[in-house]
Order: structure tokens, then C-alpha cells, then sequence
């Protein structure tokens, strides 16, 4: 009689297999295979994997069938289907996440899915853009959002192209205990209307967009508005803020009318701040919110008026001795990345000049139709300041004059043609470009057929 | 020093600071103060305790993690594991199993969560029988529960 060979992970407790189960599906994103094969080896794994192990079901409990014939039945008959059922049961109380990226006026399926919203943790909708826009309000998913409560919901992303017009809002339960909001169009929502913000953490509202361009009043308020949104949200880390580029056309030139009914905003847990708004705005905010322990920064901002260089300038320089007050003075490193972007990060030495000294963030800048003559002179007296300059692309060789100055950078990139232009005398060693004039400077030519006045002399 | 007694009967004696990384023997020694009378460990063997001992003392002065974490929240879920640890891990199944047993009634949760990654990835993308032979695993499904199964396999056809 042959002896059953020994199984070793019988021994696993339940506790260590389920420990095992939650490590096999993947949080961001989970495998329904996975699950289903761990589910299907032996009754004890059956057990433990669908009587208690919701973790690795909760992320299909709600999620929109692919199958053609399972969506046509949930869209017919606003019934959830076998499967919805049976992942909801086994993801028993857990908070579960319901998106639907093309959702319309009639779609039974999101409204059989809206019934569960007691348990609905994370929410994510997408409007098409071929949602009929008359009566919207009163279609049938919003009226059942509006039913909703999801006491829960810690993350909600909206977003509809082109934006609806909601004069009623979609929710109208207490969100308070929301932790993530998106929004595209940043303004798809009243947020003045709702209960958010005492736990949000990130708020990304992108696309700001006004009605129209006559809406001129709107276009002066609405980023002011939002600003003024933030001092609801003491534990912010996370803010975006985009305007649509078209309403940051309409009269956002420097020195536009500001709102005054925008105060002070102090937020001590902004870490992460990425703007992409006009001058104006900008200095709005930089006039209204405070946030002491900011670590980057990611500037886009828009202007047409070419005298708003300098004074963009002197505004940056005051963005970096305003904020990030603790942070350990690492000092900068400058990259311009492309011919519009400049970027600020930490990483160089701490005696770079009294404006950059003592914070330790990102900045990355880019001008819109600036029409700068070199779109690296609004930062000249920042570069020559600084003593580690790692990296300069440039495809001008306007520039040229500027790099002279620049004598702490380690790393340029430019177009193999101009090479002679931009740094002057060159040679050829080891395949690399050195200058005779700065041998420590790395050179990087982009070209697809990387070839020099010297190996044409040498063939 | 600390006097450790395996169920095979050996007596080691370890570093404090080696063995703390243990919350089992971390607390024990807050518990009781010092004492020369040795720790008797009735679920860990000599052989799985030198191993166990090997990961300790490699990383022996690394932070230890916070103690009030539940096991259930568990943050990286992701299935990367340390080079070294991939090394370590690289044992027979008997052993990777008797690891992840003490880690677990020892209180090591960087250990217990290295060895359940390992056995995760060991499944990872495997069909369930492939998982059974994986780990000499008897089918005992009553002819009921395989009727369920292939129901639920036609869910994931369009999954």
C-alpha cells in the first residue's frame, strides 16, 4: 500500500492562507482568474477563499459585464446579474467600487448597481460625449443618484465631455467622509452646494470651463470661487487645478479684475500642488493659499502679454520663499526640459542664493504663447545662481549667449546641427562631443543619423 | 543574550537585538525582564529556527515595523520581493512552508510576509489544477460543488 506523500501547506493555518489568498490578488489590479482558481482547489480553499475572503471580490462585486449578453439583460432590466449578486454576497460588508465609463440617461444597469449604494466605496461615471443634454436633470440616473446616499464613498470621479449642466445636484447625501474627488470639468459639481471637504485628501478638478465666452463674470470668479473652496479642506495633500484652455483665454491677462471674497487659506498638509491656470489666477493664489509643507510643485501658466515675464519671474521667486518653510534646504537643481518647461527639483547644493535657499520643491513652469525672444531668459537670474545645473535641452541656438552664463551646467542637449552654433568649438572624443572651451560640460546632440564634420573628414 | 529551546530539544543563544525582530520574543522580554531561564519555542524546529535566525540577523539594525498593523490591511500588495529575500526563499516547499509557520508564531511580519509573497507568486496565473499538482493537493469537490465550479468558469470567459 503506498503512503500519501506529505503536504507541507496543509499545515497553513487559515489565517496564513487567506494572508496568502489577499497577497495573490493584486490591489490595483485584481484578477478574477486568480481568485477563481484559489476558489477551486479543495473545499477548505473553497471555503476560505468565498466565505472569507471578500478582499479579493470586492473589486468585481460591481463591476459592468462584459459579456454582451449580461449587459443587454442589466441594461433592459436594471437587474444585476448572477454573477454581480453572487461577488456581492462574497465581498460581504466590505466597501466595493462601482465604475461605468459611458453611462446614459436610461441605463437600468447603473441604476440596478446605485442600489447597493450603502456599500459603494469608490464611484466612478463617465458621461459620452453623445449624452442627450436637454432634460438631464431629470433623467432617470440622476434621479436615482440623487436618491443615493453611499454614506461610505470615499473616492468619486465624474467627468463629461462636453460638461453637463446640473442645476440640481447629482448627490445629495452627506459626503463628508469623501477622501479623493476628480472632476472633468473641474466645475461639473457645486461644490459650495455639498457637504466635502473636512476629510478630503486629493482634489483634482481639471478642465475648469466656462459656460461661454460672454460668460465674462463666471471666467473672473470661477477659479476665485474654487480657491475659495479650499479652506473646507484642512487635510488636503493633493490639489489640481486646470483651467480649460479656452476660458484661460478669455481676459485672464495680468492684472484682470480679482475677486475680493476669497481669504486667507492655510493648508499644513499640502504636499503636492499642480496648477495649470492663467497669470492672474496664479497670483491669486499665491496671494490666498498658504501651504507651509509643500514638497512640489507643478506650474502651467498661461498669459498673452509679453511684458508678464519679468513679473512672472519675481512671482516664482516668491512662490519659493513662501512656501515649503520646513522643508530640509537641499537647495535646487534647475532642469528646462524643453524649450517652454522649466522645472525646479531638489537635489542641488544649499548655497544657491537666498531665494532658493531652504525649501526643497518642484517647480515646473511652462509659458503659453509667451512670445519670449528665449525662452530661457525669464530665468536666467535664477540659473546663474545656481551652482548644480543639471540639465539643458534647448533646440535654439538664441540661446547661445545664455549658456555661456550658465557655468554650473553639467548636461546639454541640443540638435547635432547646431552643435557649432550653440557651443562653439567642438571635438569628437570617444563618439562624445567635448567644448574646448568647457571640457566638463556633457553634450548630447539629437540626431537620427549621428554623424560629424569629423567622420566625414576621416571616411 | 537570549536562551532559545526548539522542539527538537537544542538551546541557541542569540542576540538581543538579533531576536527582537521577533514580536513574539520582543514582548516576552518586556513581559518577563531578564532572566537566564531559556525560551521554549514547542513549533519551531532547530533546523527551521537557523533559518529563521539567518533572516534576523540579515536584517539585523533595519527598523522594526510598527507593531499595531493588521495583518488584514496589508499595504504593498504588490509581488515584488528583495533580491536577497528571493535567494532566501529559494528552499524546498517542506521548509518554505515550516518558514512561513514559524514566521507566523513568532511574529516576524516582514518574514511572514516574504514567505506568503513567495508561495503567492509560486501560484500566480496557475489554473487550479495546476495549483493542485503544484502542491500535491487532493481534489475532494463532491460532484455538487465541480457543477458550481464549472458554472462559475463560465464567468470568467468574459471577465
Amino acid at each position: 500500500m503506498s503512503v500519501p506523500s506529505p503536504r507541507p501547506i496543509d499545515d497553513l493555518n487559515d489565517d496564513v492562507l487567506l494572508y496568502i489568498f489577499i497577497h495573490l490578488v493584486d490591489k490595483s489590479y485584481p484578477s478574477f482568474k486568480d481568485a477563481l482558481s484559489i476558489s477551486q482547489v479543495c473545499s477548505r480553499w473553497r471555503t476560505i477563499a468565498t466565505e472569507n475572503c471578500p478582499d479579493i471580490w470586492k473589486a468585481h462585486a460591481l463591476r459592468v459585464p462584459k459579456s454582451s449578453k449580461e449587459r443587454a439583460a442589466m441594461l433592459k432590466n436594471a437587474k444585476m446579474s448572477n454573477f454581480n449578486q453572487e461577488m456581492v454576497r462574497r465581498s460581504h460588508n466590505l466597501p466595493l467600487q462601482f465604475g461605468w465609463d459611458e453611462i446614459m440617461p436610461g441605463t437600468a444597469g447603473v441604476i440596478a448597481m446605485l442600489k447597493f449604494h450603502n456599500q459603494i466605496g469608490s464611484l466612478s461615471l463617465a458621461c459620452p460625449t453623445n449624452w442627450p443634454r436637454d432634460g438631464v436633470d431629470q433623467n432617470t440616473v440622476s434621479v436615482a443618484m440623487r436618491r443615493s446616499r453611499m454614506p461610505r464613498l470615499k473616492h468619486l470621479e465624474l467627468s463629461s465631455f462636453p460638461p453637463l449642466s446640473l442645476p440640481t445636484p447629482l448627490f445629495r447625501g452627506d459626503l463628508s467622509s469623501l477622501t479623493s474627488l476628480i472632476l472633468q470639468p473641474g466645475n461639473l459639481l457645486n461644490l459650495k452646494d455639498l457637504k466635502i471637504g473636512e476629510n478630503l485628501r486629493v482634489l483634482r478638478l481639471s478642465g475648469f470651463k466656462a459656460r461661454s465666452p460672454e460668460a465674462v463674470t463666471e471666467a473672473f470668479t470661477l477659479f476665485a470661487d474654487h480657491v475659495d473652496f479650499l479652506k473646507h479642506t484642512p487635510l488636503l495633500t493633493t490639489l489640481e487645478l486646470e483651467l480649460d484652455l479656452a476660458t484661460l483665454a478669455w481676459g485672464r491677462t495680468p492684472g484682470a479684475r480679482i475677486s475680493n471674497q476669497v481669504a486667507v487659506v492655510t493648508l499644513p498638509h499640502l504636499t503636492s500642488i499642480e496648477l495649470c491656470i492663467s497669470f492672474t489666477d496664479f497670483e491669486l493664489f499665491l496671494d490666498r493659499v498658504r501651504a507651509p509643507a509643500c514638497r512640489k510643485i507643478r506650474l502651467g501658466i498661461a498669459t498673452d502679454d509679453i511684458d508678464a515675464k519679468d513679473r512672472i519671474h519675481a512671482r516664482i521667486a516668491q512662490l519659493v520663499t513662501a512656501y515649503g518653510s520646513g522643508a530640509p534646504p537641499e537647495g535646487y537643481r534647475l532642469h528646462i526640459a524643453s524649450a517652454f518647461i522649466c522645472i525646479l527639483s531638489p537635489g542641488g547644493t544649499p548655497d544657491m542664493g537666498e531665494t532658493l535657499l531652504g525649501t526643497s520643491y518642484k517647480i515646473y513652469l511652462q509659458l503659453y504663447g509667451a512670445h519670449l525672444e528665449s525662452p530661457l531668459q525669464p530665468w536666467l537670474t535664477v540659473a546663474e545662481r545656481i551652482t548644480s545645473f543639471s540639465t539643458l535641452i534647448t533646440l535654439d541656438d538664441a540661446e547661445k549667449e545664455m549658456i555661456k552664463k550658465l557655468t554650473a551646467l553639467e548636461l546639454l542637449i541640443c540638435p547635432e546641427k547646431s552643435v557649432h552654433e550653440i557651443i562653439g568649438q567642438v571635438e569628437l572624443v570617444g563618439g562624445k562631443w567635448v567644448s574646448v572651451e568647457r571640457p566638463d560640460l556633457r553634450i548630447e546632440a539629437m540626431a537620427s543619423n549621428r554623424t560629424s564634420p569629423f567622420d566625414s573628414q576621416g571616411s | 543574550m537570549v536562551l532559545l529551546l526548539t522542539s527538537d530539544n537544542e538551546m541557541f543563544s542569540v542576540a538581543e537585538d538579533v531576536i527582537k525582530r521577533s514580536a513574539y520574543i520582543k514582548n516576552m522580554l518586556e513581559d518577563v525582564g531578564e532572566s537566564d531561564l531559556p525560551i521554549p519555542l514547542p513549533n519551531v524546529e532547530s533546523n527551521v529556527l537557523v533559518k529563521i535566525l539567518e533572516y534576523c540577523e540579515h536584517y539585523r539594525g533595519e527598523p522594526l515595523p510598527a507593531s499595531d498593523v493588521d495583518p488584514a490591511e496589508i499595504g504593498d500588495r504588490s509581488l515584488d520581493i528583495a533580491d536577497w529575500d528571493q535567494k532566501y526563499m529559494a528552499v524546498d516547499q517542506e521548509m518554505l512552508f515550516e518558514i512561513i509557520l514559524a514566521a507566523n508564531y513568532l511574529d516576524i511580519k516582514s518574514l511572514l510576509d516574504v514567505g506568503c509573497k513567495t508561495v503567492a507568486k509560486m501560484m500566480k496565473g496557475k489554473s487550479s489544477e495546476e495549483i493542485r499538482t503544484l502542491f500535491n493537493i487532493a481534489n475532494d469537490f463532491t460532484p455538487e460543488e465541480e457543477a458550481q465550479i464549472r458554472k462559475e468558469n463560465a464567468w470568467a470567459e468574459c471577465r
